[in-house]
């Protein structure tokens, strides 16, 4: 019996991290090369996401409802088109020791940005721009004001 | 064998053909839960009705139970996201490239799908671009009615239409084959990378016809940049269509079939 209720936990867990990583993981990654720098590496389940924009405080949005409801169908545009791209670099701009690059790197897009000082790395999900957009752009519909 | 296990229980069908999808065609989706489920199923038939019939006891029937969950969901995870897009035959994309040897040793590679600019352009509804329209007033360029020109440009025959020289500039602007060709040479620009040294510049466009007459193709006061994308990308070979030296630095818009600028 204790197994039985055992199982159902580990069946339960599994699922749960099935579906939360489902959209894959969001990834930040800051490296300051000083002696006291900080070292960031940040994984966070891209489901959050959208999840956390359907129970964001409406007030969040004030102030810059204009600007998101732009904002919101480019990006939806933009993620879904993306992700029937083949992997590229989008753009790279190199400047003297500073190097940026935006690229589509599988099912997400990918910033980098390496200098003498730090190295930064951002990975989200494709799916997980569309979701986000998608919820904030209905919030902004469903509530105009 | 667990692939065929997944193939006789249809699991093919939820890996390539995920409906999670984001209004794409049936582009391999992130995993769904159906075939984490899938997944669970053949961990434990395998378990049981596998040969080895010492795991029958609850504990291990437990552990080995959780790691195929782990395994299955791990497994379909790689699966799922192991088959990229491909590129399409016939896509063109846009490619800015700026190098400039001088200095810092400046570098900007932009790739971007003219398909994909197009979309992005029709989506925007800020200030004058409005879902593709460029709305240029009665006022603008000086007075000088742009669309007007753009429009007898279109349907005049191939020629020379404007010759300007000044002291060492010189400007060109004609249509010849199907692309409306402009050339700007500078003999004695002052570089702004060359501490008062005096180089040479040169800017040669090249944009298709069928691109200008999209461009109008509106009417009224509007320049129609989503038709305009629409018919570069139509336009189906390569095209230089900006190029422009500057004493050493220099700047490339093409398009290819290719999503490198290499």
């Amino acid at each position: 019996m204790l197994a039985k209720i055992a199982l159902g936990f580990v069946i339960t867990a599994g699922l749960g991290t099935a579906y939360l990583l489902q959209d894959g993981l969001i990834r930040v990654s800051v490296e300051k090369y000083r002696k006291d720098g900080t070292n960031l590496h940040l994984y966070v389940p891209a489901e959050l996401a959208p999840l956390a924009a359907r129970f964001l405080p409406r007030d969040e949005f004030r102030g810059n409802m204009k600007d998101l409801r732009e904002v919101m169908p480019i990006l939806r545009t933009m993620s879904a088109e993306l992700t029937k791209l083949p992997d590229s670099v989008l753009v790279e701009v190199r400047d003297g020791d500073e190097h940026v690059r935006v690229a589509k790197n599988g099912g997400g897009l990918e910033v980098e940005e390496e200098s003498p000082r730090e190295h930064v790395h951002v990975y989200v999900p494709l799916r997980a721009i569309y979701d986000t957009a998608e919820v904030v752009q209905g919030r902004l519909e469903a509530n105009p004001n | 064998m667990i692939k065929a296990a997944l193939l006789q229980l249809g699991g093919e069908a939820y890996l390539f053909n995920s409906s999670r999808t984001t209004g794409q065609n049936s582009t391999p989706g992130p995993i769904s839960v159906e075939l984490f489920l899938v997944g669970c199923v053949l961990g434990f038939k395998a378990l049981r009705e596998g040969p080895n019939m010492k795991l029958q006891k609850t504990g291990w029937r437990l552990a080995v139970g959780g790691m195929a969950l782990l395994v299955a969901g791990l497994l379909a995870v790689g699966l799922a996201n192991a088959r990229p897009a491909q590129p399409t035959p016939g896509d063109l994309w846009l490619h800015v490239r700026v190098d400039n040897p001088d200095d810092r040793g400046e570098m900007v590679r932009v790739n971007f799908p003219v398909a994909l600019a197009e979309k992005l352009v029709s989506s925007i509804d800020h200030d004058k671009l409005r879902h593709g329209h460029i709305n240029i007033g009665d006022n603008d360029f000086n007075g000088v009615d742009l669309r007007a020109i753009l429009d007898a440009v279109s349907q005049s025959k191939d020629g020379e239409f404007v010759t300007v020289k000044h002291g060492d500039q010189e400007v060109r602007v004609a249509k010849q084959g199907g692309m409306l060709i402009v050339h700007v040479t500078d003999n004695n620009r002052m570089s702004r990378h060359h501490d008062g040294e005096m180089s040479k510049q040169e800017v040669e466009i090249h944009v298709p016809m069928a691109v200008v007459d999209a461009l109008v193709s509106s009417g009224g006061h509007d320049l129609d940049v989503a038709a305009a994308l629409h018919a570069l990308a139509a336009h189906g070979t390569d095209t230089e269509l900006v190029s422009i030296k500057d004493g050493r630095e220099t700047v490339r818009v093409w398009l290819d079939s290719k999503n490198t600028s290499d």
